[in-house]
């Protein structure tokens, strides 16, 4: 049963890890219906949230069938759920949405956060072509 | 492209080129692994020689095959894979009939 | 990057693709069903569909109980033990000629001979054709697969060089887009994100039979002494023998000992040499179930007495080539990841076959324009490489089905029979694909589709485990999950018939761009 628990785990931080990634990218938020992906801080946070889903991936993996077949069991798993994100952005690309506007939605939080720092980036233009 | 090369087709040079890189590359890749394999056995045990030139000998083919699709002088390509691969070979060879290192 | 370069590249991948791919595609289909092997078995033999209680296995039962029914003077015996995927027990022998007999499959609760099934089945001709293609005259299959093996490492790499946007298209599959644009999308979908398994897959195929590609370099160091190498390497080791005849001391106690030297591990199998003889040895090999690496860990037992002879493990390099090894065998207990290895099987497929859908698409008008055969040529070639191969597959599932039991015809066996079926139906394929250019992927994906319905239909009347029984007990799944496999196949080909014959789409914008441009 644990296993069992811990291999949808598993698959779901593969995904999750891949459709964090998608969301830097040009093609995918087109697919989106939105124009442009986010920049500077903001893709790199979602760089470093997908990459630790990803790496927690392999953590459950190992921690589920030890170091050798974890591995395995993660380097085929992460393949496959990277052409299930693909396939998403294929077929079903509202799936994706309310990641998305998650993305989106504390973008603005960390944007006028960055204002009143002082350290507003001139990368992000003003008017955010990515909210409709 | 010069020399009597500039009077063979287009087409007979390119199956003179595949056979060259397929079957020079496989004895280049052989010979070296063996001769390597045959180095190594002095200072390893005899298996272990083996088996790690007999799988490093399957990158050696392909990168060898991989230069010899792109590389543009025949010249270079005859002597590395034509006399080259039959040394490497002819020379392992020479040793397996000696019965072996 | 240097343009010549990559022009080169590009030039390789394509030739090579299109005229080693068709073989491609027959090693990577072959290879993809051989992750189910066994399964198929269960499946093209019904009545090894036990449910066997493996606590019983008594060798003293089983190994004497099956020798007793053959020639007592052979070379050997094997006898494979029943495990997780194959309940039954499996027996060989060899006769003084080195010639191989069997398998026999044995119900391990009371050794008794389950009549034989008249099949090649999974193990017998799917695995064996995924790295021989049955050539046996010279090894010629093992090479033309090499040569295969080799060309599909080059096109890995040359691919991932002529690949213009490999991150910008990570994810991008266009669906909706003209064929060319799709299916090379689709291509490239494969290709990239299947890449690490492409590589690793393709390169321990060929790493698995280093001895047979490279036997230079066993010889260059053990000149023509391959049975020195042999025991070095695999633990290999047999004696003389002396004529005199010999006893055979409990095998269950030997394959105790064994057991015990492994830490826990039982036999996976378990070869009596020279059986009878007063020099007979019984050597225990240990299970590949429990890692990845198929070991060459072995027990040797003085047969008359029960005695330790000697004892082999991998020797470091040799360990290494095992584990490579077992990553392709997938000899391990493991159900995810043998669910995993199919799948990217199957994306390895699917990214050969829309190889060369690209290639005849982007080519279809010009050659066309000017006459060219090429097009017609390599439609036909990838029509029956890929549908085709599909179709003869199920063929032979299906006339396992149909075919009784004994029966035989020209003189040939049952067994042979299912292959011959393969192979007419497979060059059927070929010809139609050459005879009915533009219809014949339509047609052959509806004969998959159809194909694929009767061989679950004709499962259920001829052995009675249809779907819902299947699927209530467990020691049918691999039944239901070939039936399953079959159900799901049905409606892909479907969906690949009306894709690949819906001409002229405009590229249109996505329903979700067009609301979102409101």
């Amino acid at each position: 049963m644990a296993g069992w628990l811990l291999l949808v785990g598993i698959v779901t931080a593969a995904y999750l890890g891949f459709a964090l990634l998608a969301l830097t990218q040009a093609r995918p938020w087109q697919r989106l219906g939105q124009t442009a992906p986010p920049t500077g801080i903001r893709r790199l946070a979602l760089r470093t949230l997908g990459g630790l889903a990803l790496l927690s991936a392999l953590v459950l993996c190992v921690v589920r069938d030890g170091p050798s077949f974890g591995a395995l069991l993660w380097a085929t798993a992460i393949s496959i759920a990277a052409v299930a994100v693909a396939l998403t952005l294929t077929w079903r690309p509202a799936l994706l949405r309310p990641l998305a506007a998650m993305a989106t939605a504390e973008r603005k939080v960390r944007y006028s956060r960055m204002e009143t720092n002082g350290k507003g980036t001139a990368k992000v233009p003003p008017n955010n072509p990515t909210r409709p | 492209m010069s020399g009597p090369d500039a009077a063979m087709p287009q087409g007979v040079l390119l199956a003179l080129r595949i056979l060259l890189v397929l079957g020079g590359g496989y004895l280049l890749a052989a010979g070296v692994s063996g001769l390597a394999a045959a180095m190594l056995a002095l200072v390893m045990p005899r298996v272990e020689a083996v088996v790690l030139m007999a799988m490093l000998a399957f990158v050696v083919y392909l990168a060898l095959l991989l230069w010899g699709f792109t590389e543009r002088s025949r010249a270079l390509l005859w002597a590395v894979f034509g006399v080259g691969g039959l040394l490497a070979f002819a020379f392992a060879k020479l040793i397996a009939w000696s019965g072996g290192a | 990057m240097d343009q010549t370069f990559r022009k080169s590249m590009a030039w390789l991948h394509t030739w090579a693709g299109v005229v080693l791919g068709a073989l491609l595609f027959a090693i990577f289909w072959m290879g993809t069903l051989s992750v189910f092997d066994k399964e198929i078995d269960r499946w093209m033999m019904p009545d090894t569909r036990l449910a066997a209680p493996l606590e019983t296995v008594s060798l003293d039962r089983l190994l004497p109980q099956a020798a007793a029914e053959i020639d007592p003077n052979v070379g050997l015996w094997w006898l494979g033990m029943p495990g997780d995927r194959q309940p039954v027990a499996e027996f060989w022998y060899v006769d003084m000629n080195g010639e191989w007999y069997g398998p026999a499959f044995l119900d391990p609760r009371n050794g008794a001979r389950i009549a034989d099934q008249g099949t090649l089945a999974g193990t017998g001709f799917i695995f064996p054709f995924h790295f021989s293609l049955h050539l046996g005259w010279q090894n010629l299959g093992y090479w033309l697969v090499g040569l295969a093996g080799m060309a599909m490492l080059a096109l890995l790499v040359s691919g991932v060089v002529i690949h213009r946007k490999i991150f910008a298209d990570f994810f991008t599959f266009r669906w909706q887009r003209k064929l060319p644009r799709s299916s090379l999308d689709l291509h490239n979908l494969t290709g990239v994100l299947g890449l690490p398994f492409h590589f690793v897959i393709t390169l321990s195929g060929l790493i698995i039979f280093f001895a047979i590609h490279f036997p230079g370099v066993v010889n260059s160091v053990y000149g023509g002494d391959r049975a020195t190498f042999n025991r070095d390497a695999f633990g290999s080791f047999q004696r003389e023998a002396t004529g005199a005849p010999g006893s055979l001391a409990p095998l269950d106690r030997m394959a105790a000992e064994a057991t015990r030297i492994w830490g826990g591990d039982p036999p996976g199998f378990v070869r009596v040499w020279r059986p009878g003889d007063a020099n007979a040895t019984v050597e225990m090999r240990r299970t590949r179930a429990r890692s990845i690496d198929m070991n060459v860990d072995a027990v040797h037992f003085d047969a008359a007495t029960g005695e330790v002879l000697r004892t082999h493990t991998a020797a470091p390099v040799v360990h290494v080539q095992r584990f490579i090894a077992g990553l392709h065998f997938i000899q391990f207990e493991h159900w995810p990841l043998r669910w995993l290895y199919f799948v990217l099987g199957l994306s390895g497929c699917v990214m050969t076959g829309t190889g060369y859908v690209y290639w005849v698409e982007t080519r279809r008008k010009r050659h066309a324009a000017q006459g060219l055969p090429g097009v017609r040529i390599v439609e036909g070639l990838t029509v029956g490489a890929v549908a085709g191969i599909i179709i003869a597959t199920l063929a032979f599932f299906v006339a396992n089905r149909l075919l009784p039991l004994g029966v035989t015809f020209a003189g040939q066996e049952r067994a042979a029979l299912e292959v011959w079926a393969f192979y007419l139906i497979w060059l059927v394929t070929f010809a139609h694909a050459w005879s009915r250019p533009g219809r014949a992927w339509r047609e052959q994906c509806w004969a998959i589709v159809g194909l694929a319905m009767l061989a679950v239909v004709l499962n259920a009347a001829t052995t009675g485990d249809h779907l819902v029984r299947a699927l209530a007990h467990r020691h049918l799944w691999p039944v239901a999950g070939m039936d399953l496999l079959l159900l799901a196949g049905a409606p892909v080909a479907t969906l690949i018939a009306l894709r690949l014959t819906r001409r002229r789409i405009a590229a249109r914008p996505s329903q979700d761009a067009l609301k979102a441009a409101e």
